[in-house]
């Protein structure tokens, strides 16, 4: 990986996974509704739709904190853009708790 | 040092060459003399007198136009601001009549977002950034003067229009069917769809060139991480419009090709979909907010650090913030579409990610008050250009605007965090309250800095030095109207007042707040005049400016002298600790005597060195192009392209299109590219001219990654930004619209399928055999080894056409559903790539045969083999896309 | 609530003089978040007006805690608990609980509003007016015949849009008996400012008779201009 690349993905790959689930939390929720995948409660109640929304931003999360530990230890970055690239991770893992706790609560579908 | 072997191609080549490899850093014996050296590099930089300057490619020059052509947008949208201001100063007002009253705020909004906001900060980056960055050009001075042409009749197109009656009257954000041909029957939705389309290009073209020019032109030594802060904000904000604006220009063309060959894209009747539209424009339409914002930022995060005298505090905060806005700004489109009947889960995501974005503007306004708060005690000299220094003025007039900034954007911010929570928006979306919000973020978040900037920088740019009190007064007088007019805005829309009614009863409550505001308006008006006027008198009388008048840090204020020559720089610094912390007094002799990289006169060249994308070590020599009409006459056969599409002549569009498309094949030829400037005995050290300082660069033109690479690179991601909103699209139409699946599904034979499959994947092959062959060849002979392969990737590249063709006839009437519409949309967007690898086939076979190419100069089959290496995924997803259409529609349709 | 219904924040369109439990709820919000930003908007302006008058006392505190504690420290606390009650309000105003709703459709079109009452066959379709019962919730059917109109009663609650092609859905209560104002609020072509409607709401015993049809009122052509 050239050195520009790897500053690429260490500055912009919290926030581009943040981006990613979102996008696939959005556009999931309401293929879900729409096509009426997984509304049905499936096996403890819970209905396979929202085990894949939760599913989503916590395999986010876990990618995003595993990013961060391999910065934590020096990603062969400059100094100051090491610090730069640990604050936009660390604030990726926060977005993401802050953007998607709620779907683990909110009704489904129906507006 | 042995000269390099070349070949004389040019007229002036003879007289040239004997400079050029002659002396190592002098070669003309001008070092030392920094008149000489001045008068060598304005030789080469300077754009002629009289029509000449229509050629002008030069950045300050270009940039300037930018700023006074937006200028002048900015007092033809703010008289129209006037205008509704009067009509709604009263109930029942009879001032204009509702279709009037439609086009005059549907241009005020329009010309204010796309004419003024964007283009301003456009030409003001384009303006500093190669003087912050210590380079002596932006990347591509020929796109900058093109995308100048484009913007300007673009806009003169959308004015044109407004004064014959003819403007768009949909409101500035157009939503469909009101905007479609039923409900807009005239030629103003048009006017608005190209021309907008028009000065896009203008957009995504300066996107590039500022992307390619932060990452490779900086001075030597400025690594990522030493750039001036002002460098990472335009860098974040030309990669937001690089993925921002495509969804716009596809939308537009979509709703175009709905207008003039009724393809139902949005018309639910046949299988379209109002939201679609709502879900583009805002997709755009909301990181544009943000986009428009942080350049303003990126100035006050320059001036304020030279009011305090230190440096920005929390440098690496801020740049997080930054980033982290972009990507915030893209999860925040729905919060305009809150009152559509989404669920409140998809509500809920949006809500938090508006509300989120709070953080990182909190952040940046806090990194500012921190600057403020580490002020050196004693001011002294920074007190600014004035002569007698108004002892008892706490601020400059600069510091005034941002504190007219804090004042407006912090409310503007507050109101916006309300609107992001849904409850409260379903109550004050649409209505006046919200019109206050978004003049408090605009005019706060954007105006207010930007006047900052403009005092600040007024020095640079027109070597005056500013004085008065008349500024003081013109702020004041800004500020007061601002805050009268749109303060009580956010009561008037509480009270129910909703956008856009062209009158009200008398027995709504609403007319004194109006009065008010309208009242106000007035005194803003006023208040902006008195500034044009001071701006007009400081032009024509002001004193001289003084060199670095606000001991600044950064390197624009290194420049020799006030205004900057053409050159910019007579040679550029070597940079070796942050940027923002710079001495330009100490630094500008040292430049102007030639002491630095490139710190010459040779070949005619217009020489600036590029750097490695990291660590900023010189690693080429950009030459960059001399001045020529080419763009004036690019960007005119684009309008030509753009008005034959309004007024519906399409054989006279193809034409244009093709004219367009020969000029821009003759824009590549640079003379110094004919020849292998570098290939010297490798014990010399190989492929390097002398630069300097004891620095050997190869030319850009044999140098591995050549800007022109960086700037498709950029392309690509645009681009697929646009095919990602048209599968977006098509899929989002599959799910939720009405009448899916349509009644007959479109079938697509299998034949050219395959047949496009294999050709997109044999032109890829065809591309990179041709560098490799190319690589191996020695001399002249590289045209002949690589030329086979070219031909092969231009076969595949057209067959691939075909088969696109034969898909698309294949289709039902494309007016009958959106299904076979948005497919034949991808399978164009597919043939119209498969076209443009066909070209950039061509022109490596011409440049083969011209002998542009060589083992060491491969940047035509470079380009060609990037474009096939993109394309053959693309492809691949567009063809594949059919199926994913359908299987998404069935299983909507299944649903209970 | 401070200054809810009373003074000048009236008038027949004001959703801060609610007559409703999800409009007043909102009004609510509304005044809670503009004294919580009053407070934050005093607040940065003073810390600023401070750091930018008086830099050797603002100096004392380091760079890093100014951006902590008012890029982060500051702001989280209030965006949680707000977003959280935005998403529990959210809940009640969008699906308020309680007894059937009174359902009622509305048809938009350039310029008018043609409501129909499919539960109440026999009912009169009526033109720019609405009639539904006091205290119970009333579900309105949205659907448009040209282009995005929105539905609003500011005094009982937020807006909905009426989109070509869906239908959309909004449920709302007015506390009592009484005349409301709704307006079409999304841009809608030239006689958008005056496609205004009543909603007269009825004590329930009352809506029977209000609904009888009344041989009047004709349906509009969209040719026909504006009402006034």
């Amino acid at each position: 990986m050239t050195a520009g690349a790897r500053i690429l993905l260490a500055l912009t790959g919290g926030f581009g996974l943040w981006a990613l689930v979102f996008t696939l939390v959005y556009a999931g929720h309401a293929a879900g509704c729409e096509t009426g995948w997984g509304l049905a409660r499936g096996p403890a109640g819970i209905a396979p739709l929202r085990l894949v929304l939760v599913a989503l931003p916590a395999g986010g999360l876990a990618l995003t904190l595993a990013g961060l530990r391999v910065l934590r230890r020096g990603a062969g970055l400059a100094p100051r853009l090491a610090t730069t690239a640990r604050l936009l991770t660390g604030a990726a893992a926060l977005a993401t708790g802050y953007c998607f706790w709620f779907v683990a609560l909110l009704p489904l579908c129906s507006g | 040092m042995t000269n390099p072997p070349r070949r004389q191609t040019a007229s002036d080549a003879t007289q040239t060459a004997a400079a050029a490899g002659a002396g190592v850093s002098d070669p003309l014996g001008l070092g030392s003399d920094p008149l000489a050296l001045d008068a060598a590099l304005r030789r080469i930089w300077a754009t002629g007198p009289g029509w000449q300057r229509l050629a002008a490619v030069n950045h300050s020059i270009v940039g300037r136009r930018f700023m006074v052509t937006a200028l002048v947008f900015f007092a033809i949208a703010g008289t129209l601001a006037m205008l509704i201001r009067i009509q709604l100063a009263t109930p029942d007002s009879g001032f204009m009549e509702p279709g009037l009253y439609a086009q005059v705020f549907t241009m005020h909004g329009t010309v204010m977002m796309f004419l003024f906001a964007i283009p301003l900060f456009e030409g003001l980056a384009m303006y500093l950034l190669p003087k912050m960055l210590g380079a002596r050009d932006m990347a591509f001075p020929r796109m900058s003067a093109y995308g100048y042409w484009c913007y300007l009749f673009g806009g003169t197109l959308l004015i044109v229009a407004m004064l014959a009656g003819a403007a768009p009257a949909g409101g500035w954000f157009m939503y469909t069917p009101l905007s479609s041909k039923p409900w807009s029957p005239g030629i103003g939705a048009d006017v608005w769809l190209l021309g907008i389309t028009f000065v896009e290009i203008s957009a995504i073209s300066a996107a590039v060139e500022i992307t390619v020019t932060i990452l490779i032109l900086r001075a030597p030594g400025m690594s990522l991480d030493r750039m001036p802060v002002f460098a990472w904000y335009m860098l974040t904000v030309a990669a937001m419009m690089l993925v921002g604006f495509p969804p716009l220009i596809l939308g537009s063309l979509l709703l175009e090709a709905e207008r003039a060959f009724g393809l139902p894209f949005f018309d639910p009747a046949g299988g379209g979909d109002p939201l679609l539209w709502q879900h583009l424009f805002w997709l755009f339409g909301h990181p544009e907010v943000y986009i428009i914002f942080l350049p303003a930022a990126g100035a006050l995060s320059t001036l304020i650090p030279v009011f305090a005298g230190r440096p920005l505090a929390g440098y690496r905060a801020v740049v997080a913030a930054l980033v982290a806005m972009a990507f915030l700004s893209f999860g925040l489109w729905v919060h305009h579409m809150y009152a559509t009947g989404l669920p409140h889960l998809s509500l809920a995501l949006f809500s938090a990610a508006s509300t989120l974005v709070a953080v990182p503007t909190a952040v940046q306004i806090f990194a500012w008050i921190a600057t403020l708060a580490q002020r050196r005690p004693n001011p002294g000299p920074p007190a600014g250009p004035r002569a007698p220094a108004p002892v008892s003025a706490p601020v400059s007039v600069p510091m005034l605007h941002v504190f007219g900034f804090f004042f407006v954007f912090v409310m503007g911010g507050l109101t916006g965090v309300m609107l992001a929570i849904v409850p409260f928006d379903l109550q004050a979306h649409d209505t006046h309250f919200v019109v206050a919000h978004l003049h408090y973020v605009l005019i706060g978040g954007f105006l207010f800095p930007m006047l900052a900037a403009g005092y600040h920088w007024l020095p640079l740019i027109t070597g005056r030095a500013h004085d008065g009190p008349a500024a003081r007064l013109g702020f004041w007088l800004v500020f007061a109207g601002f805050n009268g007019t749109f303060f009580v805005m956010h009561v008037t829309g509480l009270m129910g007042m909703p956008r856009r009614v062209h009158a009200y009863g008398a027995e709504s409550g609403w007319h004194w707040l109006n009065l008010l505001s309208s009242v106000s308006s007035f005194v803003m008006a006023i208040g902006f005049a008195v500034i044009l006027i001071d701006a007009v008198m400081t032009l024509r009388f002001g004193r001289k400016a003084q060199a670095d008048p606000w001991q600044a840090a950064t390197l624009e204020w290194a420049v020799p002298a006030l205004p900057p020559p053409p050159y910019t720089f007579a040679a550029l610094p070597r940079i070796t600790s942050r940027a923002d912390r710079l001495e330009p007094r100490k630094i500008a002799p040292l430049l102007a005597r030639g002491e630095g990289v490139l710190g010459l006169a040779r070949n005619g060249w217009m020489e600036t060195v590029g750097v490695t994308v990291a660590g900023g070590e010189p690693e080429q020599i950009v030459i960059l192009p001399q001045q020529t009409y080419l763009p004036l006459w690019t960007a005119l056969a684009t309008g030509a392209v753009f008005l034959s599409l309004l007024f519906k002549i399409y054989p006279a569009a193809i034409l244009a299109a093709l004219v367009v498309l020969v000029l821009f094949l003759r824009w590549p030829v640079g003379e110094h590219a004919a020849a292998d400037w570098g290939a010297m005995p490798a014990t010399a050290g190989g492929g390097a001219m002398p630069a300097g300082e004891g620095l050997s660069l190869p030319l850009s033109s044999e140098a591995p990654v050549p800007p022109a690479l960086w700037a498709l690179r950029m392309l690509a991601v645009a681009d697929g930004a646009l095919l990602a909103s048209l599968l977006f699209g098509g899929l989002f139409l599959a799910l939720s619209a009405p009448g899916w699946p349509p009644p007959l599904w479109p079938a697509l034979p299998r034949a050219p399928g395959i047949l496009a499959a294999l050709a997109l994947a044999g032109a890829w092959g065809a591309a990179r055999m041709a560098g490799r062959a190319a690589g191996r060849a020695a001399g002249r002979a590289a045209g002949r080894a690589a030329a086979p392969a070219c031909v092969a990737a231009l076969a595949g590249n057209l067959a691939a056409l075909a088969a696109c063709g034969w898909m698309i006839a294949a289709l039902p009437p494309l007016q009958t559903h959106a299904a076979q519409a948005v497919l034949a949309a991808a399978l164009i967007w597919l043939g119209l790539h498969a076209l443009i690898g066909a070209v950039l086939a061509v022109n490596a076979l011409r440049r083969l045969a011209s002998g542009h190419v060589s083992a060491r100069r491969r940047i035509d089959l470079d380009l060609m083999r990037l474009w096939q290496a993109g394309l053959l995924p693309a492809g691949l997803v567009v063809l594949g896309f059919p199926a994913m259409l359908r299987a998404l529609a069935e299983a909507a349709a299944g649903a209970p | 609530m401070p200054l809810v219904g009373c003074g000048w924040t009236g008038g027949p369109l004001s959703a801060l003089d609610p007559a409703g439990p999800q409009a007043r709820a909102m009004a609510a919000l509304w005044w809670t978040m503009l004294a919580a930003a009053a407070a934050l908007f005093v607040l940065v302006m003073a810390l600023y007006l401070w750091a930018l008058l008086r830099p050797e006392a603002a100096a004392r505190v380091p760079p890093r805690r100014w951006i902590l504690w008012g890029g982060i420290f500051l702001p989280l606390p209030i965006l949680l608990p707000l977003g959280a009650a935005a998403l529990v309000l959210g809940e009640a105003v969008l699906r308020p609980a309680g007894t059937e709703p009174f359902r009622v459709t509305a048809e938009a079109r350039q310029w008018h509003w043609l409501f129909s009452y499919p539960a109440n066959p026999g009912a009169a379709e009526s033109v720019d007016l609405l009639h539904i019962p006091a205290g119970r919730p009333v579900e309105v059917t949205l659907t448009s015949a040209d282009v995005v109109h929105s539905f609003w009663i500011p005094r009982l609650g937020g807006k909905i849009d009426a989109i070509p092609g869906r239908e959309t859905r909004i449920v709302l209560i007015a506390d009592a008996p009484g005349s409301y104002g709704g307006q079409c609020a999304e841009y809608c072509g030239t006689g958008h400012s005056f496609m205004a409607f009543e909603v007269l709401a009825h004590p329930q015993e009352a809506l029977a008779e209000a609904l009888a049809p009344v041989p009047s009122a004709p349906v509009p052509s969209t040719a026909q201009e504006p009402a006034r």
